[in-house]
């Protein structure tokens, strides 16, 4: 009986071991070697930026972290080396207490260098080089830093990086880890994932206490691919500086002045040239440190905040430089041409009799472009009529983002037939929902009041007054609806004038003028002309996106021509080409615009815009320009323009192909 | 005295003391891998310790063969006094370690009570049984039989010492049914036993009933049944256990080359988790050799016990190939799954200085009762 038991025992023994060692055997291997191993990871450094020059504008600086890498080392020699680290940097933070909390706090994580000190000065760097021998397994470890070498100059454009979070679980960003940085604005964000590069990574074997027992695999991060920008950093610090100075003398006259934009584009292109947005934006100063209060205020909070990018984020009213597109929806109408003449007395001959700036007499296209004279534009409107204007605005891509490469652009309003259709119908939905809602509360009321009535004498005085206050409600609601969802002849006439419901990005006027000037082809703006391999090899090159706007050519003729006009002495645009060497030239159009905002007091406060394109013969480059509270045009962003047309054409060396 | 040398040296069973060297070089080389880790640590040389303990013991067991140890029947209530005594003090003055009061420091020689009292007892039931002739058939017969095994019992486990105390229990069972006690009604206490105690420790983990087990002990049970309930705690060592067995495969990853072993990804891996090293460096193979030694030794104490002159000697062998056999099913069985951890080592190979000459000593008597098998002397 002993013996059968002894044969059982064994035989259980035997065939379970069977079962784990030889049937099992893969799944047990697999679990050892999967609990055995980790991956460390290499982060790769992020691409640069240059400009069209090929200066460099952003790039990425090394700093010198100092770490303990236990692979290979024993614990005596743990203990001596950290001593001798201690004598050599003679740090007062860095102490033996201080080094071994460091890696007692890493107790789990011994396979990963530890961290001793971020950014160690270079001195020190080389004190320590020095002695490598007598410090083994201290390493002097880089890693990137991002470095933005103009500081805010350019900054919205370029945008900033930040340790990556939520976007971790989002599709496309599989491979990026915990502690990558990744960009959140600008060129930064929109190219994303050619600048980033590819992590690596170490493989290492552990032992149960996660200490380090040999190096398995090294796979080298790759860096990230560089971009070209289309931009110039000299015209863009011109534009910046120039905008600074208009705005502090502007600011004198009109201390609400604070804030703007202003883009410059290649009309051949679409290439953004410069493109700016005050207040500045630093990218350094969303690194990953803590921010202060104060920048936290100053990018977020305070009016205007300092992180939107107006150029592109922001929409404005346009004034006057909406002219031309109501000048060719007129044209393009057939019930106006070039050399239709139109008396201005001073004020428009239709209600509202909207003032004129002055009296003018008797104008063509050309005088009325020159004149920005409001009376004109007026009659223009009513003559193409809103449809023609919503056509047109269309033509020009008025309605909608340009398809710029950079994040969050912003679209313009244009008060076409479609919108307004939209628009009215929201609006009486919500005029009916309003009133609607009205009628059921007076209900209940006086349900309740006539359930309470004592006397039919008090019942029929309640019903008389029940019924006379529905009825008040309904005329109400008819004078609404009549009021707001129905398109009048002054809102035409508004629009005309680049008043009303119009607004625009400044890019979108940018890309509509860069249009006209070059004949015809509205291209879609971009700033990132060239990507780089690491290695320096030319992996794409943008090409310009153009398409032709379906405007007949003897308008869009006309038009550039009564732009020049502005640009000419006696147009109101002359100012910002005064300076210029004869024969340059160019056409403009001023704007002064009443945003009717909140904070801009009716007749008192303007922004001020300008638009322009130069030379007037074959044009190179389309600007336009905002300054918030800038008064009037021609003082405040036409003066902008004129410090960038002078320094473009007088001063700048072209750059060379990069 | 010169005759009974000549005796022992013409009667001595040198089968079974060749299966018992060639098990303890097995042992000594595992241990070599095993240790490799755990002696930088301590700075001990397992190896020498475990090495020099083998000599003493097979010196003790030579030594053993000169008397007679059924002459030594009539010392059984002085014995028995003496074990019992031994068990209170290390439960009086004992030193703990693991929560459990397991060592008594007599002088420089630390010892654990536990192991001598398993020979110990072995002895004193022999001649207890023996005595009743095989009158163990009625529950009158049984029942004082159990309270003799009992009293030592109770005294391990209240330590707490769970896993002597199931070798106590393994002892018991084997030889009262040597011993001529009636299978089924065996079965029907033992069986009813452990039964009893499955309901106690239900009824203490879903009622909180009371229990004499500490909460680790209770742990290692619970976690038998689902080691991933607690993977990084106590569900690891059965985990990495596992791991480690099936990770050798058919031929192992050859001696001191185990990835697990060399890692440290089990804890005691030189004692009670010997057997992974064994299963991960030498494989299936090696088990299986091993494990074929073992019941060789087995069988071959079986073989002595059917010579046996008396009952007495009959009885002192089922009781040690009853404690033999219950630590290799218990030690082997957690390692690979299916016993649950308590904390056993493997004879002969586990790493632990009092174990490896208690065993040897019950070895020891086995050779004894082979050597005096012959009545016919006296």
């Amino acid at each position: 009986m002993f013996a059968m038991l002894i044969a059982a025992v064994f035989y259980a023994l035997l065939a379970r071991l069977f079962w784990l060692q030889v049937l099992q055997e893969e799944i047990f291997l697999n679990k050892a070697v999967v609990q055995s191993t980790r991956w460390i990871p290499e982060k790769a450094s992020r691409g640069e930026i240059m400009d069209a020059r090929g200066d460099v504008l952003v790039t990425n600086r090394p700093v010198y972290n100092l770490t303990l890498n236990y692979i290979g080392l024993r614990n005596q020699d743990i203990e001596q080396v950290v001593e001798d680290l201690v004598l050599v940097l003679e740090d007062p933070d860095i102490t033996v207490e201080a080094i071994r909390a460091s890696i007692d706090s890493q107790s789990s994580r011994l396979y990963e260098p530890i961290m001793i000190k971020r950014d160690i000065p270079l001195e020190t760097v080389i004190r320590l080089e020095e002695r490598r021998w007598q410090l083994p397994g201290i390493m002097i470890e880089t890693s990137p830093r991002r470095l933005y070498l103009y500081g805010g100059m350019m900054g919205h454009l370029l945008g900033y990086v930040h340790p990556i979070k939520e976007e971790i679980d989002e599709p496309g960003y599989e491979n990026h880890g915990l502690g990558d940085l990744v960009g959140k604005t600008g060129v930064e964000k929109s190219y994303e994932f050619e600048l980033k590069g590819t992590n690596g990574y170490r493989e290492v074997t552990v032992n149960a206490r996660n200490h380090p027992l040999e190096e398995i695999t090294y796979i080298p991060s790759v860096t990230g691919n560089s971009l070209q920008l289309t931009t110039d950093m000299k015209l863009q610090k011109v534009l910046e500086d120039v905008f600074e100075e208009v705005l502090a003398n502007v600011a004198g006259s009109y201390p609400k002045a604070n804030a703007g934009a202003a883009v410059v584009l290649d009309v051949n292109t679409g290439g953004v040239l410069a493109m700016m947005s005050y207040p500045e934006m630093y990218p350094d100063d969303f690194n990953g440190n803590s921010m202060s209060q104060e920048h936290a205020d100053y990018y977020f909070n305070q009016q205007p905040a300092a992180l939107y990018n107006r150029a592109m984020q922001g929409s404005y009213v346009p004034g006057s430089t909406f002219k031309p597109i109501t000048g060719m929806a007129a044209l393009a109408s057939g019930n106006l041409t070039v050399n239709t003449r139109i008396t201005c007395g001073g004020a428009y001959w239709y209600k509202p009799y909207i003032k004129c700036t002055g009296v003018h007499g008797s104008l063509n296209y050309y005088q009325a472009m020159a004149r920005s004279c409001n009376v004109y534009f007026q009659e223009a409107a009513r003559r193409a009529g809103i449809g023609n204007i919503g056509a047109i605005g269309h033509e020009f891509n008025m309605d909608a983002r340009t398809g710029l490469d950079l994040p969050y652009e912003g679209a313009g309003l244009l008060p076409s037939v479609n919108w307004q259709s939209v628009e009215f119908s929201r609006r009486s939905e919500s005029i009916n929902r309003d009133t609607d809602r009205q009628l059921d509360d007076l209900e209940t009321e006086y349900l309740s009041l006539l359930a309470s009535a004592e006397t039919d004498q008090d019942k029929r005085r309640l019903e008389r007054e029940w019924s006379s206050k529905k009825n008040t409600l309904e005329a109400r609601r008819r004078e609404r609806l009549n009021e707001d969802t129905t398109w009048r002849d002054a809102d035409t006439f508004n629009t005309g004038i680049g008043q009303g419901y119009n607004q625009y990005t400044i890019v979108e006027l940018a890309a509509y003028v860069a249009t006209i000037a070059n004949g015809g082809t509205y291209y879609t703006p971009y700033v990132v002309d060239k990507i780089y391999y690491p290695d320096g090899r030319l992996k794409s090159r943008h090409e310009p996106q153009g398409r032709r706007v379906d405007v007949e050519q003897w308008i869009l003729d006309a038009t550039k021509q009564a732009m020049t006009s502005a640009a000419r002495p006696g147009g109101t645009a002359y100012g910002a080409f005064a300076g210029l060497p004869a024969g340059i030239g160019g056409g403009a159009k001023t704007g002064t615009a009443q945003p009717g905002r909140a904070g801009y007091i009716k007749n008192k406060d303007f922004d001020g815009l300008f638009i322009c394109f130069a030379p007037a013969e074959d044009p190179q480059i389309a600007f336009a320009c905002v300054m918030e509270h800038g008064h009037s045009g021609s003082g405040s962003a036409g003066l902008v323009a004129k410090g960038v047309l002078e320094y473009f054409f007088m001063e700048r060396d072209i750059p060379g192909e990069g | 005295m010169k005759d009974k040398i000549r005796l022992a040296v013409k009667n001595l069973d040198y089968t079974l003391l060749a299966f018992l060297l060639l098990i303890l070089c097995a042992g000594l080389m595992v241990l070599k891998s095993a240790s490799v880790s755990a002696a930088v640590k301590n700075d001990t040389n397992y190896l020498l310790q475990q090495g020099l303990a083998a000599l003493v013991g097979l010196i003790l067991i030579l030594g053993m063969q000169s008397i007679d140890i059924s002459r030594l029947m009539n010392f059984e209530k002085l014995i028995y006094g003496l074990m019992n005594l031994m068990l209170l003090a290390v439960l009086l003055f004992g030193e703990s370690a693991k929560g459990a009061q397991r060592y008594l420091d007599v002088g420089p020689i630390r010892i654990q009570p536990a192991e001598p009292a398993k020979i110990m007892l072995i002895f004193c039931l022999a001649k207890y049984l023996g005595g009743k002739n095989g009158q163990l058939k009625t529950w009158r017969q049984l029942i004082p039989a159990l309270i003799y095994g009992a009293i030592p019992l109770g005294l391990i486990v209240i330590q707490p010492d769970l896993g002597t105390g199931l070798v106590i229990v393994a002892i018991l069972f084997g030889m009262l049914l040597a011993g001529g006690g009636s299978l089924w009604k065996l079965l029907l206490m033992f069986g009813g036993g452990i039964s009893g105690v499955v309901v106690w420790i239900y009824g203490h983990v879903n009622m909180g009933w009371w229990l004499p087990l500490e909460d680790y002990q209770l742990m290692r049970l619970l976690v038998f049944i689902d080691p991933e309930y607690d993977p990084r705690g106590w569900g690891w060592n059965l985990i990495q256990a596992q791991i480690t067995v099936g990770s050798g495969g058919l031929w192992g990853q050859g001696w001191g080359r185990g990835a697990q072993t060399g890692s440290g990804y089990l804890p005691e891996q030189w004692t009670d988790f010997i057997f992974c090293v064994l299963g991960e460096e030498f494989g299936f193979v090696g088990c299986f050799v091993v494990l074929a030694l073992f019941f060789a030794l087995l069988m071959r104490c079986l073989v002595i016990a059917a010579r046996a002159k008396n009952l007495f000697g009959g009885l002192v062998i089922s009781g040690v190939v009853s404690m033999l056999l219950f630590h290799i099913l218990q030690n082997v069985g957690m390692v690979v799954g299916i016993m649950p951890i308590t904390g056993i080592p493997l004879p002969f190979i586990s790493y632990g200085r009092s174990a490896l000459l208690a065993n040897m000593m019950a070895v020891g008597m086995v050779l004894n009762v082979g050597v005096y098998k012959d009545a016919a002397l006296f």
